[in-house]
């Protein structure tokens, strides 16, 4: 047998990478390093590149918009993020359970996610529809008022991140359950014999045991909830009065409808500093140690 | 006054596996009640139908003449140590043991009271603020027991509790179990597969197989009146002995190797014949039945021979002094009166 040489063995290794590397150049690396470039730049795409400084820095400072778009999205956070965990934790407590046809409910819960953004977002915008849309007509049926859903500045928001928690629940009901079956269950069964009831169970064993994985649903959905998008994109386009502008749109307004690719770069740099600040906190203020 | 009863018992899973079949057993009041069988023989089962893990398929059971039944296993002031100890390993081992009380509503100085005195017991003073993750095998176990006896419960139930500590360990937490049962006299049903621990602990033992009781008695009957092949077997390590044979009307079982006089008549049936490691013995002079050494194991205080005795193996155990090779032919006799015979269609005990 031929013995293959340490470089010969290394090269077969990198040729496995490639792909991966490639990837990882063309569409994280350049983009990243560009986009660093044009934060002392402006730049309008068809023009050249004037460098500029800190110029992009101060005018976010004084850029009430942005500080807006940041707040429209801290209030979509705030509803989005524990709704989701309450909802995905309850269901999947459920789900943990023999119940009966278990299996669709799992799948069919998981549904939403696999559907494109774009198509949930238009469903919801008729349902949320003001004079034709399904909820309304229901409301009317048992002679309630109708709501504003998508027309009201203080409801838009709010409605788009009861939809994205629809879309996105089903992700973090499988993360849940994952994390449910780690618990062993000689635990609920000591604590039946401790005296605990269903709800102290919950809340002494099942909790802190899946600290873990209420952080990492936490983080995600964070992440997640920072670069909303398309709903806002597709339903509002960021209105009414630019009450649903989240940052990311914020972004894109000013790359691709103003051509301020610079300014853009730095709000998004600005961007993923605010979320990494968001997520110490959190880290800091929910994580436990690991048990399991 | 916590006697248990267990009357017509089922319990059958997913109407299909059966898990204990028509159990019937009654532990007296501060008993030490050992539940003994191979690996899926319905000991845990029956031991988390007591607990109130798993509901009867039929039957009824019964803590100081109560029906619990219905009851559920918080409110039948009964403890479980569980295998893997169960602890809650978020909390600390104060909070471990303050847990069933919290759930009790008791006030905060009675807590700290009876922590601090079951913490006594068993050891634990200087590791109450430790995390489960941070004791030692031991140390779990017995906050484990800690977690039971701070409720002082009527009942106490355990499911194979010293199965994950090593050897030495486990005769240490065995003598030390035994103690605590003494002091605290509270009635206690033990589950284990391991039969030096049921005969060094039971004060009575039911050996269960298949989902059936095979026999309750205390240790010493179990070991010198074994109801039938399968406790006769269980029972004792080595295991007894047995060669397949036939009775004749004078009293004689004969087998292919050999024939020997074990009583002055008797019932012409094909049977099995049992005798234990200890009651064979090697002798110089000729006899009917001679064996070859096929392996020596010496333990020290004494010597486990492995033997051919024609096609059945044999083991006895005799003194170290004697000096045996592999290979040896050797001559046997067995001790008169320690013959256990059962009969060969059921394998029950036949007394001549």
């Amino acid at each position: 047998m031929k013995k293959m040489n340490k470089y010969e063995n290394n090269r077969v290794g990198y040729l496995m990478g490639l792909p991966y590397i490639i990837f990882f150049l063309l569409f994280v690396a350049y983009p990243l390093i560009f986009s660093f470039i044009l934060v002392f730049h402006k730049w309008d795409i068809i023009g050249p590149m004037n460098f500029v400084g800190f110029v992009n820095f101060s005018h976010l400072l004084h850029d009430s918009l942005f500080w807006k778009s940041l707040g429209n999205t801290l209030i979509f956070l705030a509803i989005h993020i524990p709704l989701q965990i309450i909802i995905a934790l309850v269901i999947a407590n459920i789900l943990n359970q023999k119940i009966v046809a278990r299996g669709f409910f799992r799948a069919a819960f998981f549904l939403p996610v696999v559907i494109s953004g774009v198509v949930v977002t238009m469903i919801w915008q008729q349902l949320y529809s003001q004079e034709t849309g399904l909820f309304n007509m229901l409301l009317s049926k048992i002679s309630l008022p109708k709501i504003p859903w998508l027309i009201s500045t203080k409801l838009a928001m709010p409605s788009i991140a009861i939809m994205a928690t629809w879309k996105n629940v089903g992700l973090y009901i499988v993360l849940f359950l994952a994390g449910l079956q780690n618990v062993p269950v000689s635990l609920y069964e000591a604590a039946d014999l401790d005296g605990a009831t269903g709800v102290q169970k919950f809340l002494h064993i099942t909790i802190p045991m899946i600290n873990p994985t209420i952080i990492m649903v936490l983080i995600l959905s964070t992440l997640g909830g920072f670069s909303l998008f398309i709903e806002p994109y597709v339903m509002t386009g960021g209105g009414p009065m630019n009450s649903t502008l989240s940052c990311v749109l914020y972004i894109y307004k000013q790359a691709f409808y103003f051509n301020h690719m610079g300014y853009a770069a730095t709000l998004g740099f600005a961007v993923a500093f605010i979320i990494m600040i968001v997520v110490i906190i959190q880290r800091r203020l929910f994580e436990t140690e690991i048990y399991t | 006054m916590a006697k248990i009863v267990l009357k017509n018992v089922n319990k059958i899973f997913n109407d299909k596996a059966v898990g204990v079949k028509d159990i019937n057993l009654a532990v007296n009041d501060k008993e030490f009640f050992v539940l003994v069988g191979p690996s899926g023989c319905g000991k845990s089962t029956t031991l988390r139908l007591i607990a109130g893990l798993e509901k009867p398929s039929s039957g009824e059971i019964y803590v100081g003449g109560k029906l619990i039944n219905d009851i559920p296993p918080g409110k039948r002031d009964v403890t479980m140590v569980f295998q893997d100890y169960a602890l809650y390993p978020h909390m600390t081992v104060y909070e471990n043991l303050a847990f069933p009380l919290k759930l009790r509503k008791y006030k905060r100085k009675e807590i700290n009271d009876k922590v601090q005195k079951a913490a006594k017991i068993l050891g634990l003073e200087g590791l109450l603020e430790r995390k489960p993750k941070a004791l030692s095998g031991g140390q779990r176990q017995r906050v484990a027991l800690g977690r039971s006896i701070v409720r002082n419960p009527k009942v106490f139930l355990f499911d194979e509790p010293l199965s994950n500590l090593d050897a030495k360990l486990r005769i240490e937490m065995r003598a030390e179990l035994k103690q605590l049962h003494q002091r605290l006299k509270a009635t206690t049903i033990y589950v284990t597969h391991d039969q030096t621990e049921a005969m060094t602990m039971g004060d009575k033992i039911c050996i269960l197989n298949n989902g059936k009781i095979q026999q309750i008695n205390d240790p010493l009957s179990l070991y010198n009146y074994p109801v039938n092949k399968f406790v006769a077997s269980f029972i004792g390590t080595p295991s007894m002995n047995f060669f397949e044979g036939k009775l004749e009307s004078n009293g004689t079982f004969g087998c292919e190797d050999f024939s020997i006089k074990i009583a002055g008549s008797a019932p012409e049936v094909e049977v099995i014949l049992g005798i234990r490691p200890e009651d064979i013995y090697p002798v110089k002079q000729d006899t009917d039945i001679r064996g070859r050494i096929t392996l020596v194991e010496p333990i020290g205080n004494e010597i486990f021979l492995h033997l051919d005795v024609g096609k059945t193996h044999v083991v006895l155990r005799t003194s170290p002094t004697s000096d045996f090779k592999t290979g040896q032919a050797i001559n046997l006799t067995f001790e008169k009166k320690k013959f256990h015979l059962f009969n060969k269609s059921e394998g029950l005990r036949i007394d001549l």
